[in-house]
């Protein structure tokens, strides 16, 4: 990139100083550093007497197009990958009167099949995955994964148990965003654990939403976890169900049916913005074991303050391995934790190399 | 089950994959398809919507019918969801009055347009020389124009309209097209909107202040090391964001070696060191879980959520 503007601005000085402002000329070239090509690199030939020069582009279509007024010799701008386009330079002179024009060679610009600016960021995902495929492999071999007990999650079975034995609900709130989050998804694989004790135990569960998706998925969750458990004939579809997608009136709702129905274990699973604490207060104000688990940071702190155990970060998304058991879910945190430490490993390198003011590891890791 | 669950879980197999490396390959056609997948989902979560609002009418209508506990909440609900689908589909509103010509007695129609446009129920002489400047020259060729302040009823309007040219002037009835009520003003959507629905989320946000005193005395109480440490993080992060523990310690930039007493420079380094490397080891676990859970998804090894095992 560098090389080529240097190279361009050579030609161009070299152009003036030999030709001392002879023709206007245009020179259209594809800027080839630019992964997702689209950029043109525009010279302008100067002409003896212009203050300014309009450029424009044309694609094919009889029209040419306005592209800028400027009175700069090289620009940057953006065309259609894949189209063919031809610039034209107009000289003005101080009175904007036209003084020349000429028109550059046709440009096409294309988009790479690899962005090398994200190079470092496509070995550390295969890092990241090879690593943790590995472990769900080993744990597929039947090796042993010990796991350390994680409090958060083994309250889920006492929260549910007490509300069966004070006869009261399990109400789980699986945040309020939608599917196309992954804490919706790991709040809805958490829920498929809770129907599972709330079916064992046979206590009523309620599960308000505020994404019709989310009401669809957690259905087919609840059912599935019913059925799994034996007690099909507990299970009912409106034990998920819709209030609204807004955020406040979501807390409005969920907070009413909180303070009407009391539930004696309240689980807040998923993605949460400020309505966190509203919910989680009036939990508290109600005397529920409240259990919060949210991928979102700025909520952690009020979960922490407002309920009785909070999964944090990573916790969070690792419930469904510890509480299914399964060997491969397992295996895929124990690489999550293998990963953590290599990233541990590479933060106190570089705060070694930085220290001693060198930056080349931590040129590694910064991306475009 | 091979409808339900195989196949469901090979194109979140597929869409996966594809999506994850589109990622690194900006060459037709991955480079453009984050954006259509996100338009996709749109269209498909609009027609979802359909099934929210049937299973919110059929728990809040049973409730209201079996006359359930806190029926009359459910009956609100219900008569806010008809009345706000009544406004947003079948009445409008959003009528207004064309101002043509002022004719031959202007000062007595600005009057009657100051009136029209007035906010706080007086006419005052600021007013006045509002209406003169917005309708004084409605055009050589007599284009329309618009009194920005619509009003929601025909009536209404249509009142307007003949004051304006019982006063000499020429006027006719606009009404705002469908689809534009939705943010124009004068409509009875708008009105539901604003006169409802934003104060009633404004006062559910504002409750937030009272959580927040409550959450933070818990939190702030002493029960073991950690809590005073909190406690005293909290009061110095507190004291040092607020004039008054600038002034307080404002001596301590007077002795050189005592300036890093300054509470503001304490304030900031607890909240760019400690609190940003506390914040960063969340941050690094959150990104892990989500590669992890992502992967598990993709890899059909997590199904639970579409219902598997």
């Amino acid at each position: 990139m560098m090389l080529k503007r240097i190279t361009c601005l050579l030609i161009l000085l070299l152009s003036i100083g030999t030709f001392a402002f002879a023709d206007l000329a245009i020179r259209a070239e594809a800027d080839p550093s630019e992964p997702e090509g689209n950029q043109v690199i525009i010279s302008i030939l100067p002409m003896k007497g212009a203050s300014n020069y309009i450029v424009q582009k044309n694609t094919g279509e009889a029209e040419w197009l306005p592209v800028l007024e400027t009175s700069d010799l090289e620009f940057e701008t953006n065309i259609d990958n894949d189209v063919p386009t031809t610039f034209k330079v107009i000289a003005l002179d101080e009175n904007r009167s036209v003084l020349a024009e000429a028109v550059s060679k046709e440009v096409v610009t294309k988009a790479k099949w690899f962005n090398t600016r994200r190079t470092n960021r496509f070995i550390a995902l295969i890092i990241i995955c090879g690593t943790i495929l590995y472990f769900i492999s080993r744990a597929r071999q039947n090796k042993k994964i010990y796991l350390r007990p994680v409090a958060g999650l083994q309250a889920f079975e006492e929260a549910v148990g007490r509300a069966t034995e004070m006869g009261r609900s399990v109400l789980f709130v699986p945040g309020i965003m939608d599917l196309d989050q992954v804490e919706t998804i790991s709040g809805l694989i958490i829920l498929g654990h809770v129907a599972k004790m709330t079916a064992r135990y046979e206590a009523e569960l309620e599960v308000p939403v505020s994404r019709s998706l989310v009401m669809e998925s957690g259905r087919e969750t609840v059912q599935a976890s019913y059925i799994s458990e034996g007690r099909p004939d507990l299970f009912s579809a409106d034990m998920v169900h819709y209030y609204t997608d807004d955020q406040f009136a979501f807390a409005a709702a969920v907070d009413g049916q909180m303070l009407r129905k009391k539930p004696a274990a309240v689980f807040l699973q998923g993605k949460f913005y400020a309505e966190s604490l509203i919910m989680a207060e009036t939990g508290n104000s109600i005397g529920a074991i409240q259990i919060a688990g949210t991928g979102s940071p700025s909520q952690i702190p009020f979960f922490v303050t407002a309920c009785d155990y909070t999964l944090i970060g990573e916790e969070f998304f690792a419930a469904s391995a510890y509480l299914g058991d399964d060997p491969k879910l397992l295996g895929s945190i124990k690489g999550q934790d293998i990963v953590k430490g290599i990233l541990m490993a590479a933060l106190g390198l570089g705060v070694i190399f930085e220290t001693f003011n060198l930056h080349f590891f931590k040129k590694l890791f910064v991306g475009s | 089950m091979f409808w339900k669950r195989t196949i469901p879980a090979i194109i979140v197999a597929a869409v996966g994959v594809i999506m994850l490396l589109s990622w690194f390959i900006p060459h037709a056609p991955f480079g453009n398809l984050e954006i259509h997948a996100t338009q996709w989902y749109d269209i498909i979560a609009s027609f979802a919507m359909i099934l929210g609002a049937l299973n919110l009418l059929k728990l809040q209508g049973t409730k209201v019918v079996k006359r359930q506990k806190g029926w009359p909440y459910s009956l609100a609900a219900v008569i806010a969801f008809f009345m706000t689908l009544t406004f947003g589909f079948f009445i409008k509103g959003g009528y207004y009055p064309n101002l043509i010509d002022v004719g031959d007695n202007p000062e007595a129609v600005y009057q009657k347009i100051a009136e029209v446009i007035d906010e706080d129920g007086e006419v005052t002489p600021f007013d006045m020389g509002e209406a003169r400047m917005l309708y004084g020259n409605p055009g050589p060729s007599g284009e329309k124009i618009n009194l920005h302040k619509a009003v929601v009823s025909k009536k209404t309007a249509q009142k307007i309209v003949d004051e304006l040219e019982e006063l000499g002037a020429t006027a006719t009835l606009g009404e705002l097209n469908w689809g534009s009520h939705v943010q124009g003003t004068g409509t009875y959507y708008r009105w539901v909107f604003y006169s409802f629905f934003t104060p009633l989320s404004a006062t559910m946000f504002a409750l937030l202040a009272f959580f927040v005193a409550s959450a933070s005395y818990r939190a702030f109480k002493i029960r073991n090391a950690e809590a005073t440490v909190l406690l005293v993080s909290g009061i110095l992060i507190m004291l040092g964001r607020v004039p008054l523990g600038a002034y307080l310690t404002a001596w301590t930039q007077n002795i050189s070696w005592l300036s890093w007493l300054h509470l503001p420079t304490i304030q900031e380094w607890l909240y760019q060191y400690p609190n940003a490397a506390g914040a960063r080891a969340i941050m690094i676990g959150i990104g892990l879980g989500i590669v992890g859970t992502s992967l598990r998804v993709i890899l059909g090894i997590e199904k639970s959520f579409m219902g598997g095992d």
